[in-house]
């Protein structure tokens, strides 16, 4: 039998011999170790492969082809069984991998913001389209920023009005966001255009509707020709932006010595708006919601702060920031926003 | 303020329904926080006469009356024995229901037999009627002046009527509000009515100088008049009066002390009447008290004054606290025959701090406080003589007034312009509507074109400018009625604050990071910082407190922090929060500063709560793209008091170059112990100013590698204290180009292998190509270098 017969048959019987084995194999680690076998540098058919240079050309022409034959089949025949294993045992997979998709999940646990801040974030967001610029209030602040410049001098009558905290070196935990005003209207040029949220002191005790630590919203504007008319278009804009409706708007007039004319804005209670409902816990049966105090700034409180009233004038208001969220959300007792109860918080 | 509607028709004609005219004053006043409607409460009771008394025959408790109610005689039964033939007496006739109060429901009178005598209705008692607590017997009103048999009673008490409650902030400015004649000003404009405001007939000045008086200081007594009037009898006051005070709050106790409240609620001019008879000496003295100088005012309290607080004195020292309340030597009692009647004006300021400083707020002080006119004083004093003349019979033997300088009324002058502009709504009102309310309110007004020169009455205080006018015409137009509008503006966008995003961004990152934020008080308290071993950080005390927990303004977040984990602890056994807010740190007399602080505080029952909480922190630090920061065991030369509430061995300080940023750490376990917390907790408390000043908003991209990174792990000895922050960038940096991080893979104590304070330490050196794959021999220098580092910085024992 010439060289090239006995290459032939051989490669024959390793062919056959590899499909059977292949066929036999029940997993993919089988089959990877068979193709490590047969198909590597050290294999049968490597070992008919270096014999093929030393056949007559006419003979290495007819074994080479079918040398390259056998292998591209054989290549086939792993890749069919790979592919029917992997099938196979995916399938298995599916099988025993049963899951209850209807138990709880289990998600990722994302913090919460205080109720306040959010629908701070959200007012703030509504006057900056409007054009106010946010500024931050300090804290603890001078007599004079707290009355003097709000035309509240010492022994005024009107000094009654705020129940105030006093550090023992005289300074004040703001009683109002308006302690800004001054430096607002000092530090800028008309037009002016600002907002102040910012936390508030009080003396008076603790309730489910009062609180000695609360939150404002002070708005300043200030330009050529500002009328009440401004002020009450400026804030009914703003409410019905924040509360997403046409808001209705009642207001009487009311006292503060930083403005003149003073007024307090008052909104139509959403909770218990059609059957007045002397329980509301918003509006305790009244219908309409004490929210802004607010009017024209005094003339006084210009001057101090180095603007002409003969040329310009303005409105100002003290929104409640924490009645705002109360409101919203109709949160009946004022406590909760101190009190650091997850409960609470982790409802918004 | 309490107000009567029965009184305000004495000088108005307003046939309104009482809801309606709440809501009136609200639009054009202040609030009506109250309307009391007393109507038909003594509907079917009369007055009437006995005429005849007869035991009962079967009970001796009891008596037999007959009444007369002019168009009937009825026989009553009766159980009480003070009353006698001829006397006046309340009778609930048949059909009659009884006002409920407090000892009894709506009780009804029938016609019903009394251990077998016939009663015909029933004789009251002033408890029954519901006009004192006195049920010791029945109602005499004998000496009611023109009482009239078969009168209802209701009639005679003047008692339908309507009780508005005024809320008072909006009047702080307005003293002629605390008055029922400037109240029916007021109304008589908000509903264009006529306003009739009777004279009070003038007594002719007296000078018989039984009394004189000396106003030695007229510029906190602006006008002092006064009388003597002489041979009164006092008694109580006639039942209608009583129950009007009543329903306006004032405690009815004689006829003389009722007449000068009474005229105060009328005119808003306090008066004050002191009995002549315990006056030493014949001068009254109003002056500035001498220092440490004693009074007992009429509250029974010994009041220790100063040389700012006015009095009115005799020559033995003060008799009264000037405006605010009299004393009681000087007190109208029932002996009393001849009064001295003061109606004098004090100055407001001082008023006012006087009653602050006594803690002392009375009616008349409240008048006062705002300015009130003084052109009230003498008509007041008339006023109050005419009806002590009447209820309490006297003569007047001196009447003076001291007035060194009049009030003369302020002008206005603006234009209906200006007033019309300033409103902004032109369809609201025009000039003569202007001038029609302007002239209601008292204000005299001379029309130029469109100059209006507004002359304002004395007892208008308030009113200075024209902006002041601007509310006279809006309020009373109503505020509701103007036309809403948006000022024109440019289109300029509003300049962000940044600190405002930064600190939404702080907040999103942690949120994100699964944390909830808390609100705690800016004021804190010994106790809890006491639990906390914190105590001696409060340094800024309040000097009115609200309560104990809240007395010191608050130094940190963490104690409030840990409160809060605490109380969550029983509904929850991991949470994690954070608070951004201000601290306060002392600066002597100056304000305090307010630093911005970031606190964080993690519970959970897993040992990894440092690891945690410290993660809490790197994140956030990453999020604001800062430059590198250094996590160090805390120097235990660290002097910062609030590390008492840290673990020594669990926490650390954190820096970025120079600037402390702060501390991050477990809490003390005697803390933990104190406060039987199961689990654990770790603290975080940054210096958010610095950590904004910090942010670098700019995002810096690098171009992502294509090739593989290489890693080398470097292993050695360290002092347990180095940071290895401070080791890993000081690595980093001493590596070439190619070695991008250094990461600290395990630190391990071990006192037998390494030996006293060392850890064995492993760095992981992570080197990255852009250009091309690195084999182990491109980075062996810097390998070798990184050694050398170690050794030398660090004083690093090599391991591998």
């Amino acid at each position: 039998m010439s060289n090239k017969d006995a290459l032939l048959a051989s490669l024959q019987t390793i062919q056959q011999d590899i499909t059977d084995r292949i066929q036999q194999a029940e997993h993919v680690s089988d089959l990877d170790a068979l193709k490590l076998q047969y198909l590597t540098k050290k294999g049968p058919l490597k070992d008919i492969q270096q014999q093929l240079p030393a056949l007559e050309p006419t003979d290495k022409a007819v074994v080479g082809q079918q040398f390259n034959l056998v292998r591209t089949q054989l290549l086939a025949a792993f890749e069919q069984k790979n592919h029917t294993l992997q099938s196979q045992h995916i399938d298995a997979l599916i099988q025993t991998d049963w899951r209850d998709v209807t138990l709880p999940g289990q998600p990722p646990q994302a913090g919460h913001l205080h109720p306040i801040t959010q629908l701070r974030a959200q007012a703030e967001d509504i006057f900056m389209r409007m054009g106010f610029e946010i500024i931050e209030p300090n804290v603890v602040d001078t007599d004079f920023h707290v009355f003097e410049a709000l035309n509240i001098p010492a022994g005024h009558p009107a000094r009654d009005m705020w129940d105030t905290f006093w550090t023992t070196h005289g300074y004040i935990p703001i009683t109002h966001t308006s302690a800004m005003q001054n430096r607002i209207i000092s530090q800028h040029e008309p037009p002016i255009r600002a907002i102040v949220p910012g936390r508030c002191f009080r003396h008076e005790a603790t309730d489910a509707t009062h609180e000695h630590t609360f939150y404002q919203i002070e708005g300043v504007y200030i330009d050529k020709g500002i009328t009440v008319s401004d002020l009450i278009g400026t804030l009914k804009t703003f409410l019905s932006a924040f509360y997403e409706r046409d808001v209705k708007l009642k207001i009487q007039p009311s006292y503060f010595p930083f403005v003149e004319p003073g007024l307090e804005i008052m909104i139509d209670c959403a909770i218990c708006k059609d059957n007045t409902d002397r329980y509301c816990a918003t509006c305790r049966g009244k219908r309409w919601i004490e929210l802004v105090p607010a009017g024209l700034i005094h003339p006084h409180v210009l001057e101090m702060a180095g603007v002409d009233p003969q040329e310009y004038s303005g409105f100002a208001w003290g929104m409640g920031l924490d009645r705002l969220v109360m409101i919203k959300y109709g949160i009946e007792d004022l406590r909760w926003f101190h009190s650091g109860d997850l409960r609470f918080l982790e409802q918004f | 303020m309490k107000l009567s509607l029965q009184w305000i028709n004495q000088y108005i004609e307003l046939k309104k329904d009482p809801h309606d005219i709440a809501e009136r004053l609200s639009i054009s006043l202040a609030e009506v926080e109250g309307v009391t409607v007393y109507a038909d409460q003594y509907e079917g009771i009369v007055v009437g006469k006995i005429t005849a008394l007869a035991p009962h025959p079967d009970a001796d408790a009891l008596q037999v009356t007959t009444v007369d109610i002019q168009h009937e005689i009825l026989s009553i039964v009766c159980g009480a024995h003070n009353i006698a033939v001829g006397d006046y007496v309340p009778v609930a006739t048949i059909g009659t229901v009884l006002p409920a109060n407090d000892h009894q429901e709506g009780l009804t009178i029938e016609k019903r037999a009394i251990r077998g005598v016939e009663s015909e209705g029933m004789l009251c008692s002033p408890r029954e009627l519901g006009i004192s607590d006195d049920h010791s017997g029945i109602l005499i009103l004998n000496n009611e002046p023109h009482v009239r048999v078969g009168e209802h009673l209701a009639t005679l008490l003047k008692a339908d009527d309507v009780i508005f409650e005024i809320e008072n902030k909006a009047l702080t400015h307005r003293p002629d509000t605390f008055s029922h004649i400037g109240m029916a000003r007021e109304l008589a404009t908000m509903y264009a009515l006529g306003l009739n405001i009777p004279e009070p007939s003038e007594h002719p000045n007296h000078t018989t100088k039984r009394i004189s008086f000396d106003i030695q200081n007229s510029t906190l007594c602006r006008r002092y008049s006064g009388a003597v009037i002489k041979d009164i009898t006092i008694k109580a006051s006639p039942l209608w009066l009583q129950l009007r005070l009543q329903r306006l709050g004032v405690r009815p106790i004689n006829n003389i002390v009722d007449i000068t409240n009474y005229v105060m609620l009328e005119t808003g001019q306090p008066l004050h009447a002191f009995d002549q008879a315990k006056l030493h000496g014949d001068t009254v003295i109003v002056r500035t008290a001498t220092d440490g100088e004693t009074l007992t005012t009429l509250d029974g309290k010994e009041r220790t004054l100063t040389t700012d607080m006015l009095v009115i004195a005799d020559q033995n020292g003060p008799i009264a606290l000037a405006g605010v309340m009299g004393g009681i030597t000087s007190e109208v009692s029932e002996k009393t025959t001849t009064i001295v009647l003061e109606s004098a004006n004090f100055e407001h300021y001082n008023n006012r701090k006087t009653s602050r400083t006594l803690g002392l707020q009375t009616e008349a002080s409240v008048r006062f406080s705002k300015n009130q006119d003084p052109e009230l004083t003498l008509p007041a004093l008339q006023q109050a003589i005419a009806m002590i003349v009447e209820l309490a019979g006297g003569t007047v033997e001196t009447i003076t007034d001291t007035y060194p300088q009049p009030r003369t009324p302020q002008q206005i002058i603006t234009t209906s312009t200006f007033l019309i502009d300033r409103i902004g709504d032109p369809a609201l009102t025009n000039t003569d509507d202007i001038v029609a309310t302007f002239t209601r309110l008292g204000i005299t007004v001379t029309k130029d074109k469109d100059t209006l020169t507004c002359t304002i009455p004395t007892y208008r205080p308030d009113l200075t400018m024209p902006e002041d006018l601007v509310e006279e015409i809006a309020r009373f137009k109503g505020y509701d009625t103007i036309t809403p509008t948006l000022p024109q503006r440019d289109l300029t966008p509003a300049h962000v604050n940044p600190h405002i995003a930064w600190k939404r961004r702080v907040n999103t990152t942690l949120t994100q990071l699964g944390l909830t934020e808390v609100y705690n008080y800016s004021f804190v308290g010994k106790d809890w910082y006491g639990m906390c071993n914190v105590q001696d950080t409060l340094t800024i005390p309040l000097r009115n407190p609200i309560s104990p927990e809240h007395a010191y303004l608050k130094p940190s977040l963490l104690p409030s922090l840990l409160g809060n984990i605490n109380t969550n602890r029983k509904h929850y056994d991991q949470a994690a929060i954070f608070e951004l807010d201000t601290v306060f740190e002392d600066n002597s007399d100056q304000p305090p500063h307010e630093i911005d602080m970031l606190g964080v505080a993690v519970y959970t029952q897993q040992d990894t709560v440092y690891e945690r909480t410290k993660g809490v922190v790197e994140s956030v630090i990453g999020r604001l793209n800062m430059p590198q920061v250094v996590f160090r065991p805390i120097d235990a030369k660290n002097t910062d008091p609030i590390l008492a509430m840290l673990h020594p061995l669990r926490s650390a300080v954190v820096t970025c170059g120079n600037e402390l940023i702060g501390y991050v750490g477990e809490l003390n376990p005697e803390i933990q112990v104190k406060l039987g917390i199961q689990g654990a907790v770790g603290l975080a408390e940054l210096r958010a100013n610095t950590l904004y000043h910090l942010t670098d908003t700019g995002t810096i991209y690098q171009p992502v590698s294509i090739h593989p990174a290489l890693t080398i792990d470097v292993s050695c000895l360290l002092d347990r204290d180095v940071s290895l922050d401070e080791v890993r960038h000081t690595l980093t940096q001493a590596g070439s180009e190619l070695l991008v991080k250094t990461i600290a893979l395990s630190a391990k104590e071990n006192v037998e292998r390494f030996g006293q304070g060392k850890k064995a330490v492993t760095f992981r050196l992570m080197f990255q190509s852009s250009q091309h794959s690195l084999a182990k021999k491109d980075v062996a220098a810097d390998v070798e270098n990184v050694k050398n580092v170690l050794t030398k910085n660090f004083a690093a024992e090599i391991r591998s």
